[in-house]
């Protein structure tokens, strides 16, 4: 009786092991590139908070925050809620910065005139700025 | 190939493939909303003549940028010193308690720009503009903004009325160093045109210092040097007068341009439902009630620019435009459509001039 030789075939042949690698490497620099990318301009938006001349707080929008901050009429709340920063509980007598609402684009300010503080939303994220260097108000 | 060797091929494949997907996809839309702000673009903020004043400035070399900054800032300051009306010591307090000396009061280079600006927009817009308004500006309590504005008795404002127009007597002298006051009962107040003088002197001061692309804003007027990040035009928003996040259109400001508006969101306050703001008609002693929610003005300085924005917002939609197109300043006034301010339907009316710079966005509804 004839004994045959049995070979099991390769697990990948070439072509597959070609495709693979190609993939593979395509998917590695991808995530590479963009995780620089992120990390070389901004983590996320930011909120400085200016008190006067001096900062006085930089806030993560993506974080829900309360803090106070001393102006100069007293005590100002800064919040941040679900990616907004607002002003509460102002001493100024007419509120325009709690009227105001809320801000959570790159490159916008709310202001407590007032009470000389301010807030500029800075870094990458979600939500375009507009594309605006300023706004004329 | 056995067939376990080929599926687990594949479903290597297909794992990859998922995974490519799923990061194209979240980090594409970080990707997408990039800022193209370019860090050569540094950015002061600080407080000054009652506002914000933030100076961006495209340089290099940072140190160089913030010594500019720094520069121009201190410019602003000093103006705030000559023109604070609530200062006892400033050049304004100390002219208008000159306002009974007949014989001419010597006055500073500053002074005299801006109150002969005053005076030139006074006369241009028949009194719409009035420099003159300090004491109906202090009974309302708009003078200073850590007090609360009040509505004031009829009977005060009708007293005062009379005395509204008092400044049609100041007029500078020949020279141009001294002002002759009128011996009026009424005082100077520069709050409609100050700030817009501080911004043509800031910039003045950063092109001094060497600086060829910066812009400066002031509490909304603006002026800029040059390009802005990334050698594009500088984009300035004109704000929704009803969503103070959202901008109606946007001007690309060249070196030479300048913008400012007035609205009557700035400084307010409601009293039975009625909206009563610092833009005040020198002809009834009330907030402006042509209906209109603002003014955006462009010209070739800062101070013209403020100065037009008030008389345009005191005048109305229909001779403002008119008056704008005359004197060839470009203009958009937005007003309500449907006559009530409140409801936020807004409508707008525009110099062909200054419909040729803006680009409408459709976010803040309007324009065109």
């Amino acid at each position: 009786m004839e004994k045959k030789e049995f070979t099991l075939p390769p697990l990948y042949t070439l072509v597959d092991l070609l495709l693979l690698f190609i993939i593979g490497a395509f998917s590695v620099g991808f995530y590479t590139y963009r995780l620089g990318l992120d990390d070389s301009n901004s983590r996320v938006l930011v909120a400085v908070v200016q008190s006067g001349d001096r900062v006085v707080a930089r806030l993560e929008l993506l974080r829900d925050t309360t803090i106070t901050v001393d102006g100069a009429m007293g005590g100002l709340t800064v919040a941040v809620d679900r990616g907004i920063l607002s002003f509460k509980n102002s001493r100024c007598p007419l509120k325009i910065c709690e009227k105001s609402g809320g801000i959570s684009r790159d490159g916008s300010v709310l202001v407590c005139a007032p009470n000389r503080v301010m807030a500029r939303i800075e870094g990458i994220g979600a939500k375009s700025g507009g594309g605006i260097d300023a706004l004329s108000r | 190939m056995n067939v376990t060797g080929k599926l687990a091929t594949r479903l290597i494949i297909l794992l990859l493939l998922v995974l490519l997907v799923a990061g194209i996809k979240y980090f594409g839309t970080r990707i997408i909303n990039r800022d193209s702000s370019t860090p050569a673009v540094y950015v002061f903020d600080s407080f000054a003549m009652g506002s914000v004043l933030t100076i961006k400035v495209r340089l290099p070399d940072k140190v160089k940028a913030e010594k500019a900054a720094e520069k121009a800032l201190a410019e602003v300051l000093r103006l705030h010193k000559i023109f604070d009306p609530n200062d006892p010591e400033s050049e304004l307090s100390r002219l208008n308690a000159a306002r009974t000396n007949p014989c001419p009061v010597p006055i500073s280079k500053d002074m005299s720009i801006v109150l002969g600006e005053a005076l030139r927009i006074r006369d241009l817009s028949g009194g719409l503009f009035e420099p003159g308004l300090g004491e109906l500006i202090k009974l309302w309590g708009f003078n200073d903004e850590r007090k609360e504005p009040r509505m004031p008795d009829s009977s005060a404002i009708s007293a005062l009325l009379d005395s509204l127009s008092w400044s049609r007597n100041v007029r500078l002298t020949a020279d141009c160093d001294s002002v002759v006051m009128g011996a009026g009962a009424g005082s100077l107040d520069m709050g409609g045109i100050a700030q817009g003088y501080g911004v043509d002197r800031a910039i003045a001061v950063l092109a001094a210092s060497g600086v060829n692309n910066a812009l400066v804003n002031l509490g909304g007027e603006i002026g800029v040097l040059g390009a802005g990040a990334n050698g594009k035009s500088w984009r300035v928003g004109i704000q929704h007068p009803r969503k103070p996040s959202c901008h109606l259109g946007i001007i690309e400001l060249t070196q030479g341009s300048f913008v400012s508006t007035s609205g009557d969101y700035e400084r307010f306050f409601f009293l039975n439902g009625k909206r009563y703001h610092h833009i005040f008609d020198p002809l009834t002693g009330y907030s402006a009630g042509k209906k209109v929610m603002s003014v955006t003005i462009i010209t070739s300085s800062c101070l013209e620019a403020d100065a037009l924005a008030t008389a345009a917002f005191v005048m109305g939609a229909d001779r403002a435009v008119e008056f704008l197109d005359r004197i060839g300043a470009k203009g958009l006034v937005i007003y309500p459509a449907d006559g009530d301010t409140e409801s936020g339907n807004l409508a707008c009316q525009a110099t062909e001039s200054f419909l040729k710079l803006v680009t409408p966005v459709l976010e803040g509804q309007l324009i065109q």
